[in-house]
């Protein structure tokens, strides 16, 4: 097949592919570091998750049983049902108008989805945001320092110059990374 | 994708998530060297750039181990993925940077010329970057694995003739995105003072 050449670097790139010598010292490093990060090994979990499944059915079973008990020893006298039954006067002030709803976002309460999903995201923008949501959530309610940590390096990696900047409403970790962050720049 | 591969990347799978160091070690050797031969071709042999795209991609792979479905994709395929989503992140960050000072660059080969190597090495990163999947597939399968038309229409199951018209194109689109970078990168030069 003869195929029209291309510019020069471009041929020279495809007839002669670069070949880095690969670092062997470099590569052994990243082996250990990549095995310290190894998952923890899962134990088995379905003993203890029958037990609270267990729990919630007979916590269910009881509230409901109380509840029956509970109606029948208080059910009021027909006169009273009678006269409650009466409606209230109507009231002259006008209604006001519902107020529109504030639009909810929704977001994944699942950090490690969140960064995925920062992994995934077309714009740095959005990368951002999504890289300190899941930072917050590992933070505040998995008390998880490092994977917090590792989302926050990567918001404040794609950060930019505004969105680097110490702000009031950062917490004590991200304003310690953007202040190296700053240092480092 | 054979069976035997799939039962046995799962079985390793399955080991490294129960924590098993050994599994991980099995993985990781396998695929090492094939992954630094594609990091290295995709950042068209920019040293630096490919270090950090390696380490990142090791670092994403151990996390996201989990997400691993051998049946979809091979370990090897899987981390080329992550590497080629990595390197995009990489090269958008680098181009908002400012550049770094001429001091501080690798100035061996003296600074007009090394400037110029690194600036066209990273302009054809770009270029690959910016082709569809199936164009660098075919440019890689037939310049990096060194594989003939018929042998990539045999793995690919398609007609040669099939694979030489995408050859083709894919060298087109190569030139394309090429040249449109080197003429936005000769633009932004005449705007500095």
């Amino acid at each position: 097949m003869s195929e029209t050449p291309l510019p020069e670097p471009l041929e020279d790139f495809l007839q002669h592919p670069p070949s880095l010598p690969p670092d062997a010292k470099r590569r052994e490093a990243l082996a250990q570091r990549t095995a310290a990060l190894l998952p923890a090994p899962q134990r088995r979990r379905w003993p203890v998750v029958a037990g609270v499944a267990a729990s919630i059915a007979l916590a269910i079973v009881s509230a409901y049983l109380g509840y029956r008990i509970g109606a029948a020893n208080t059910q009021p006298p027909l006169q009273d049902l009678v006269e409650r039954s009466i409606p209230p006067a109507p009231d002259d002030k006008p209604k006001t108008p519902e107020e529109p709803k504030t639009p909810v976002t929704l977001v994944s309460a699942n950090p490690r989805e969140l960064e995925w999903a920062a992994f995934d995201a077309a714009d740095d923008q959005e990368r951002v945001r999504l890289y300190f949501q899941a930072g917050d959530l590992y933070l505040d309610k998995h008390n998880d320092y490092e994977s917090a940590l590792r989302c926050y390096h990567q918001a404040i990696h794609y950060s930019d110059a505004k969105e680097s900047q110490i702000a009031p409403t950062d917490n004590w970790l991200v304003m310690a990374l953007k202040r190296d962050h700053r240092k480092e720049n | 994708m054979s069976n035997e591969w799939v039962r046995q990347e799962t079985a390793l799978r399955d080991a490294v998530l129960a924590g098993d160091g050994a599994a991980w070690r099995t993985l990781y050797d396998g695929a090492n060297a094939a992954l630094w031969a594609y990091v290295s071709w995709r950042c068209a042999g920019l040293g630096d750039l490919a270090e950090d795209v390696t380490q990142e991609t090791w670092l994403v792979a151990v996390r996201r181990i989990r997400d691993f479905e051998p049946r979809q994709a091979r370990f090897l395929a899987w981390l080329r993925g992550i590497a080629a989503h990595v390197l995009a992140n990489l090269l958008r960050t680098r181009r908002r940077r400012p550049e770094q000072p001429l001091a501080e660059r690798d100035i061996a080969a003296g600074p007009d010329l090394e400037e110029e190597r690194r600036d066209q090495a990273e302009r054809i990163a770009r270029a690959l970057a910016e082709l569809p999947e199936r164009s660098e597939a075919v440019l890689r399968a037939k310049y990096l694995d060194l594989l003939s038309v018929a042998q990539i229409a045999a793995q690919w199951d398609e007609t040669p003739k099939a694979i030489e018209s995408l050859l083709s194109r894919a060298r087109q689109a190569f030139r394309s995105e090429y040249e449109k970078l080197a003429g936005n990168d000769a633009a932004i030069q005449e705007l500095k003072p």
